[in-house]
């Protein structure tokens, strides 16, 4: 299989500070998550992959040709940016189909393919309205319309999922996974470990800016399953909901701390917490009110793994 | 498609994408307000005052000591400097920057967008203050009127444009444009000497003190200098745009934008 992403001894600075150190990785066709705590390299290496970035050094091909400027490159590629930032003066349609004209086509066809990007991120009743007036997850996923909207070979999409409520989450994992099936590649980042792996089996882990693992997401886990996660959670009565999660065999622990309605969990496996937890605390009747997953213990997990 | 047919086609198409919210944006409406100065002056200096002055002197100091030498350089800057300044602080220039057009379209679209703006300010500007001043004792000339409004136009062309390609130069782009507008110009263009030649002013200065028009001698501020024909300094000033659309073109498409997340 050929590579869709090739790159050798990548670096990227900004001024003093090291945006990728040297990032040698190559990306096959298919939906790969790109896994790092904030500041790993993720959104540098993307700016990089869609040519908003040139390399400080070492080198970097994606379809096989050399991103800067590289206008053939562009009418194969959607980029989703991370920055929250749209043309606040337009509509969600006419924002895609303006960036679609650019790409050359004309303004019926244009208008035909904007709505149905629109469509298919579940935008279609909001699509005539200005943007300015969107949710945090209406403007995320009209990037992600945008992106997607030419049919591009390959989707870079940086941290897509931030700011969606649990449904336009699995929208847009379903999105992703159908683009997948037209055969469209899709590189998608985050620093959230489990948000990746109910999408793809495929990850590459980076942590300041070196490549740390590449390979499935079972490889990933062995890697790092001596390593605990911890989540928060916040209750009306949190020893009731400790008892009731203690049973679960891949709990380490669970403390009860100074504020009376908290308490926190560690446990080995953080996605099966993830799948028993709601049954578990709607069945103890706990009055859970506040929940975080501290899957940013993933900068603890990566430094484990450097050692 | 190549870039020859690809630059005009998404220049045109990024000109239309921005038109509307660059004469909507907070930058258009400022420059409305300060657009409106020459010809309140005019009407302050020709009625209120009553000072009886005559409508040629009122507009010949109005239009080159406020219109040429402070209103149009400020609404060049004003609403060039945003040309990909703004882009790049809103972070939206990702979207034109990720589609396969010409990097250059992105500056040259958007600048023209403010370029008709602007062009449109400073025609109603000079125009109101011509209307005012033709209606009062000693009107100006049509000539007059004519030589100053297209040297208003062409300098709003030059400050856009030079503060464009500051924009797309330094990050704090505007300092410097008004730095350079207003200080520097300024300075230059009204000392005597042979480095009056380093501003724009004297060429646009030139344009019409050096026609035929016998009026623009007879103010105290030109006699002690000496001025190009309109056919040099037409020519310096065509040579300086070309010079600064391609400095403006090329920077724009070999500069790496690094924006925040």
């Amino acid at each position: 299989m050929t590579a869709i992403i090739q790159a050798e001894n990548l670096g990227r600075w900004y001024g003093e500070v090291v945006g990728l150190g040297d990032l040698t990785v190559q990306i096959e066709p298919g939906i790969t998550g790109l896994v790092g705590p904030n500041g790993a390299g993720k959104s540098t290496f993307m700016k990089l992959m869609v040519g908003e970035l040139r390399p400080a050094r070492g080198l970097l091909t994606v379809l096989g040709e050399v991103p800067f400027g590289n206008r053939a490159l562009y009418r194969q590629l959607g980029f989703c940016p991370q920055q929250d930032a749209l043309y606040e003066h337009q509509t969600g349609r006419h924002f895609v189909r303006d960036l679609l004209r650019l790409g050359g086509w004309s303004r019926r066809e244009a208008d035909r393919l904007a709505v149905g990007a629109m469509e298919r991120v579940g935008l279609e009743d909001a699509m005539d309205r200005k943007v300015s007036g969107y949710s945090k997850g209406m403007r995320q996923r009209t990037r992600l319309a945008q992106a997607i909207a030419h049919g591009p070979k390959l989707v870079v999409a940086d941290e897509p999922l931030t700011g969606l409520d649990p449904i336009a989450r699995r929208q847009t994992l379903d999105l992703f996974k159908g683009l997948a099936e037209d055969g469209c590649s899709v590189i998608i980042s985050s620093h959230v470990l489990h948000e990746v792996e109910s999408l793809t089996q495929t990850m590459v882990l980076i942590h300041r800016g070196r490549l740390l693992a590449q390979g499935s997401v079972r490889e990933v886990r062995r890697l790092i399953s001596r390593h605990p996660s911890r989540v928060d959670v916040i209750a009306r009565d949190p020893r009731r909901l400790a008892s009731a999660l203690l049973p679960l065999d891949h709990i380490r622990t669970i403390k009860l701390g100074d504020d009376p309605k908290k308490l926190t969990v560690e446990t080995d496996d953080i996605s099966a917490f993830h799948r028993a937890f709601a049954g578990v605390a709607a069945r103890a009747e706990a009055g859970v009110t506040g929940f975080k997953s501290d899957d940013a213990s993933l900068e603890a997990v990566f430094d484990y793994l450097i050692g | 498609m190549s870039l020859i047919t690809e630059l005009p086609r998404a220049t045109w198409l990024i000109f239309r994408m921005h038109l509307a919210a660059t004469a909507a944006s907070r930058r258009a409406l400022s420059g409305l307000l300060f657009a409106a100065v020459p010809p309140l002056l005019a009407f302050l200096a020709l009625t209120a005052s009553g000072s009886g002055d005559s409508g040629v002197n009122v507009f010949m100091y109005l239009g080159v000591l406020v219109l040429l030498q402070v209103v149009a350089p400020a609404l060049g800057v004003f609403l060039g400097i945003g040309a990909i300044a703004d882009e790049t602080e809103a972070r939206t220039v990702t979207y034109p920057f990720t589609r396969p057009i010409p990097r250059a379209s992105v500056f040259l679209g958007r600048w023209l967008a403010s370029l008709l703006v602007l062009t449109t300010l400073l025609l109603a500007s000079g125009a109101g203050m011509a209307a005012i001043t033709l209606r009062a004792s000693d009107p100006p000339s049509m000539d007059a009127v004519r030589g100053l409004l297209s040297a208003t136009l062409i300098a709003g062309v030059l400050y856009s444009l030079g503060a464009a390609v500051i924009g797309v130069i330094f990050k704090r782009g505007q300092v410097i444009a008004l730095g350079y507008a207003f200080a520097f110009e300024v300075m230059l263009a009204n000392i005597p000497g042979s480095a009056q030649k380093l501003s724009l002013q004297y060429y646009l200065r030139s344009l019409f003190v050096g026609s035929e028009n016998a009026d623009w001698r007879s103010l105290a501020v030109f006699q002690k200098s000496e001025f190009l024909t309109t056919a040099d300094s037409a020519e310096r000033l065509l040579a300086t745009t070309v010079i600064l659309l391609v400095i403006g073109c090329v920077t724009v498409t070999r500069k790496q934008f690094v924006l925040s997340s």
